[in-house]
C-alpha cells in the first residue's frame, strides 16, 4: 500500500511552491529523500530547483512531524507530516 | 582620574527623598571586572540594596545602565538595562529595552544612574551633561506613556530620549513595565513598578558626547567583521522583513508555544500565526541605535472593531500570550490589546499568563463571575482579554487581584488556585515549554531572575537544527550553564541577545569590539570574558542567596510541567524531569547538589571572595 504523506510550506516556501498544502503518495518504503524527489517532480524543473537550492544554502529547512530529521534517510509513515520553513529564529 | 575610552567614565547617583544627584567617577576596577550594563548592575546592586529590602520601598535601589560599546558603531550593543530587586519574585532582575535610550544616555555622559529613595510628589529626571534636574510630574501622572511623551519631550528637548512608567507603574501592579519612548520596552520583573514606587514617572536624557574608542583601526575591523558575520547568516533578511513574528508558526510547530495556558491542546486556527499572514499587516520597519538587523515592525490594522490602529507590532512572545495561551488566534485583537499593554506600561508576558490563569480558574469553577466583575472568561475570546488588560493596568476588579502576579494571585484566591499559576520564582512562563526542549526549561527553572527565555534561550536545542535532541536529559546541565554564561557576557557588553541567539556573533568577535573599543587588554581573550560572564552569574545568585530565594527549592516549576504529559506532536507524552535535571546542572555548575547554593570554592574562583564573605558574616553557611 503507497504511503500518503502531507507537506506545508510555509513563508516564502509557500510562495515558490504556489500552495500551502499538497499530499504526496510515495511507496510503502518511503523516505524523506523520496518525499524530496516527488515534490521537486511535482513542482518543475525551475522552482523544483530554486527549492533545492534554498534547503541547501540554509534558507529553508525541513521538520517532520514538528522534529528536524537527523537525515534524508528517515523513513515516513502514512499520514505523516512534512513541513518546509524558511530559515526562521525568534525570541 | 582614568582616561576611559568607549566608557562615558562616570556613574549618577540620584538620591529622590532627598533631591540630590551626584556624578562620581567609574571605578576602573568595575569596569574590568563586569564589563557594563547588566555586569555594573549586579555589583551595584549587591554593594547597595540593604538586605530585605522592600523592592517597592524607599530603600529599594533601580540602576540604569549601558554597555561599554553603547553609542558607537558597533552593532546591536547600545541597549539599556533597568536592574532591580523584583517585586514580583523578591529575587535580583535585570530588564532590557531597545531603541535609542542607551545610545543617549552615553551621550549624556553616564555609564549607569543609580536611583534610590522616594520623592515627596511625582518627579522626573531631566539629565543632560553635567545637569541634572529634578522636575514636578504632577501634570503627567495618570497619563499614558504615549500620553506623556508630547510633554515631557515639550518640556525638555524635542531629541531627548526617555524611558517612562503608564499607570500600571503607577499603580504598583507587579509587572508593570519600563517603556520607551518608542515603546522598546523593559518589560519583565516589575521595574515600572519600582518606579511608581519611587514617584519616578520618567527619566529623559539629552546629550552629545560621542564616546571615543581606544584603537579607531581594530575597531572598524571588528565592526566589520561583525557587520560580514550578520550578513552571511541566511536568516538577517526574514529577520530584517519580519522580526520575532517569523518563528509564531515554527515554534508552534516544534512545541514550543504553549497553548491554553501550558495544557497544550492543538490551537484551532494556528495558521493565523502562518508568517505570510503576519507579513500582510506590517507596514513599516525600525530599528535601535546602531543596528541593520532593524526587527522592529508597525502593523496596521484594516479591518474589525479596531481598524485604523498602527503600532508596534506584537512581538513572538505576545502573539502567544494574548494568542495562542488564551485560545485567542485574532491577530486584530493581538495587536490592540499589545498597544493597550505599551500605553498602560505592562509586561505582555505575565499579563496574558494573569489572564489565562483566570480564565481556567474559571473554567474549572474555582473562581465565578461574582469574582470576575460578571464577566464569563471563555478560551478564545478576544474581548475577555482586552478587557483583562485594561482591568490589570488600572488594578480594577478582578484585575486587582491578577496585577499581584500569579503566583500571588494564587495565594490571595486559594482553593487549588496555585496548581494552575505558570510560573517560576513568582515570574510567569514565557512561551517556551520547558516539556519541549529541557536544556531551555533548565533554564526557566534555574535562571536567576525567574522564568525568562532571555536568560539562557537554548539556541543549541530551539533552532531546530537537529544537532541536540531537545527531549533528550543528558548532558543538559552544562547546555544550559553555558548558554546563561554566554548571555551574560553579552548583557554585560550592553548587546541585544538575538544576534547571539541566531548565531550571528560569536564571543571571539565581541571581545575584539570590546578591546578595541576600551583598550582594556583583559577583554582580548574570550576566556577572560567567560569568566566575567559565569562571575556576573554566580554574584546574582548569591544576592538571590542573601535574600533568602537562592536554594534548590526557589528552582521550581509548576506541576502541570512536572506531572502532565503533553498531549500534541512533536512533544507527545513528555513531562519535565526536575530532580535529575537540577542534579546535573548544579554539578555543572559546581555548586551543592544537595542544596542549590554556590560553594565558596566556586565564589573565590570567580574573584567572589568578598561575596563569599559577606554572605557568612549574615549567617548564610556556605558550602565549602
Amino acid at each position: 500500500m503507497a504511503v500518503k504523506v502531507l507537506a506545508e510550506f510555509i513563508g516564502p516556501v509557500r510562495e515558490l511552491a504556489g500552495r500551502s498544502y499538497l499530499v504526496l503518495e510515495l511507496s510503502r518504503r518511503a523516505d524523506l529523500a523520496e518525499a524530496l524527489e516527488t515534490l521537486v517532480r511535482i513542482m518543475g524543473d525551475e522552482r523544483g530547483r530554486q527549492l533545492v537550492e534554498m534547503l541547501s544554502d540554509g534558507k529553508a529547512f525541513i521538520l517532520v512531524n514538528g522534529i528536524a530529521p537527523p537525515s534524508l534517510d528517515v523513513k515516513l509513515n502514512n499520514m505523516d507530516k512534512i513541513y518546509i520553513f524558511p530559515a526562521a529564529f525568534g525570541g | 582620574m582614568v582616561q576611559y575610552y568607549g566608557y562615558a567614565g562616570r556613574i549618577l547617583y540620584v538620591d529622590l527623598s532627598r533631591g540630590e544627584a551626584v556624578s562620581r567617577d567609574l571605578p576602573a576596577d568595575l569596569a574590568k571586572a563586569f564589563i557594563g550594563a547588566r555586569g555594573f548592575g549586579a555589583k551595584l546592586l549587591w554593594d547597595l540594596l540593604p538586605r530585605g529590602a522592600d523592592p517597592l520601598g524607599p530603600d529599594s535601589v533601580l540602576v540604569l545602565a549601558v554597555g561599554p560599546l553603547a553609542g558607537t558603531a558597533a552593532q546591536s550593543a547600545s541597549r539599556w538595562f533597568a536592574v532591580f530587586k523584583s517585586p514580583l519574585t523578591g529575587t535580583f532582575f535585570r530588564s532590557v529595552g531597545g531603541g535609542m535610550f542607551g545610545a543617549m544616555l552615553k551621550f549624556a555622559g553616564y555609564d549607569a544612574v543609580v536611583i534610590r529613595g522616594r520623592a515627596e510628589k511625582p518627579t522626573y529626571l531631566w539629565v543632560r551633561e553635567g545637569r541634572v534636574e529634578f522636575r514636578d510630574a504632577s501634570r503627567i501622572w495618570g497619563m499614558t506613556v504615549d500620553g506623556a511623551r508630547e510633554f515631557l519631550l515639550e518640556e525638555t528637548d524635542g531629541d531627548a530620549r526617555f524611558v517612562a512608567i503608564g499607570p500600571a507603574g503607577e499603580r504598583l501592579v507587579r509587572f508593570a513595565a519600563i517603556v520607551s519612548d518608542e515603546y522598546r520596552t523593559a518589560g519583565r520583573g516589575g521595574g515600572g513598578a519600582v518606579m511608581g514606587s519611587k514617584n519616578l514617572k520618567a527619566v529623559v536624557v539629552h546629550g552629545e558626547r560621542r564616546p571615543g574608542v581606544f584603537d579607531e583601526e581594530l575597531f572598524r575591523k571588528a565592526v566589520e567583521e561583525q557587520i560580514e558575520g550578520y550578513r552571511r547568516k541566511p536568516v538577517l533578511e526574514r529577520y530584517q522583513r519580519l522580526g520575532t513574528n517569523l518563528a509564531v508558526y515554527l515554534y508552534y510547530t516544534l512545541g514550543h508555544f504553549p497553548t491554553y495556558n501550558f495544557k497544550q491542546l492543538e490551537l484551532e486556527n494556528a495558521d493565523r500565526f502562518r508568517p505570510e499572514v503576519l507579513e500582510g499587516y506590517v507596514v513599516k520597519h525600525y530599528g535601535c541605535y546602531s543596528c541593520m538587523v532593524r526587527c522592529g515592525k508597525k502593523f496596521k490594522l484594516t479591518r474589525g472593531p479596531y481598524a485604523g490602529l498602527v503600532w508596534d507590532f506584537p512581538e513572538y512572545e505576545t502573539h502567544w500570550s494574548f494568542g495562542g495561551n488564551l485560545g485567542v488566534t485574532s491577530i486584530e485583537a493581538i495587536t490592540y490589546a499589545n498597544h493597550l499593554a505599551d500605553r498602560y506600561g505592562l509586561d505582555t508576558i505575565s499579563t496574558g499568563s494573569a489572564i489565562a490563569f483566570a480564565i481556567e480558574l474559571y473554567e474549572k469553577g474555582i473562581i465565578s463571575k461574582r469574582e470576575t466583575d460578571g464577566l464569563e472568561l471563555r478560551w478564545g475570546d478576544p474581548e475577555v482579554l482586552v478587557e483583562l488588560v485594561r482591568k490589570i493596568a488600572l488594578r480594577e476588579g478582578v484585575g486587582n487581584v491578577l496585577a499581584e502576579g500569579v503566583k500571588r494571585a494564587a495565594e490571595i484566591i486559594g482553593r487549588g488556585a496555585e496548581k494552575y499559576a505558570m510560573h517560576s520564582k513568582g515570574l510567569e512562563l514565557p512561551a517556551y515549554d520547558p516539556r519541549s526542549a529541557k536544556a531551555h526549561g533548565l533554564n526557566l527553572a534555574t535562571a536567576n531572575i525567574g522564568a525568562s527565555h532571555c536568560y539562557g534561550w537554548n539556541r543549541f536545542e530551539i533552532r531546530a537544527r537537529g544537532k541536540v535532541d531537545p527531549f533528550s536529559t543528558e548532558g543538559k546541565g552544562e547546555l544550559a550553564k553555558l548558554v546563561q554564561d554566554e548571555t551574560a557576557i553579552f548583557e554585560a557588553a550592553g548587546f541585544c541577545v538575538f544576534p547571539l541567539f541566531s548565531e550571528m556573533i560569536t564571543v571571539d568577535v565581541l571581545s575584539k569590539l570590546l578591546h578595541a573599543a576600551t583598550g582594556i587588554e583583559e577583554f582580548k581573550d574570550a576566556k577572560y570574558l567567560w569568566l566575567v560572564g559565569e562571575r556576573i552569574y554566580n554574584l546574582e545568585k548569591a544576592f538571590n542567596v542573601r535574600e533568602g530565594v537562592g536554594t534548590r527549592d526557589s528552582d521550581a516549576l509548576p506541576e502541570r510541567i512536572l506531572r502532565e504529559p503533553v498531549p500534541r506532536l512533536p512533544s507527545k507524552g513528555q513531562v519535565f524531569e526536575l530532580d535529575k535535571l537540577l542534579d546535573d546542572y548544579y554539578t555543572a555548575r559546581g555548586w551543592d547538589v544537595k542544596t542549590g547554593l554556590p560553594t565558596r570554592r566556586k565564589l573565590e574562583e570567580l574573584g567572589l571572595r568578598e561575596a563569599a564573605d559577606s554572605l557568612e558574616k549574615l549567617g548564610v553557611g556556605l558550602p565549602a
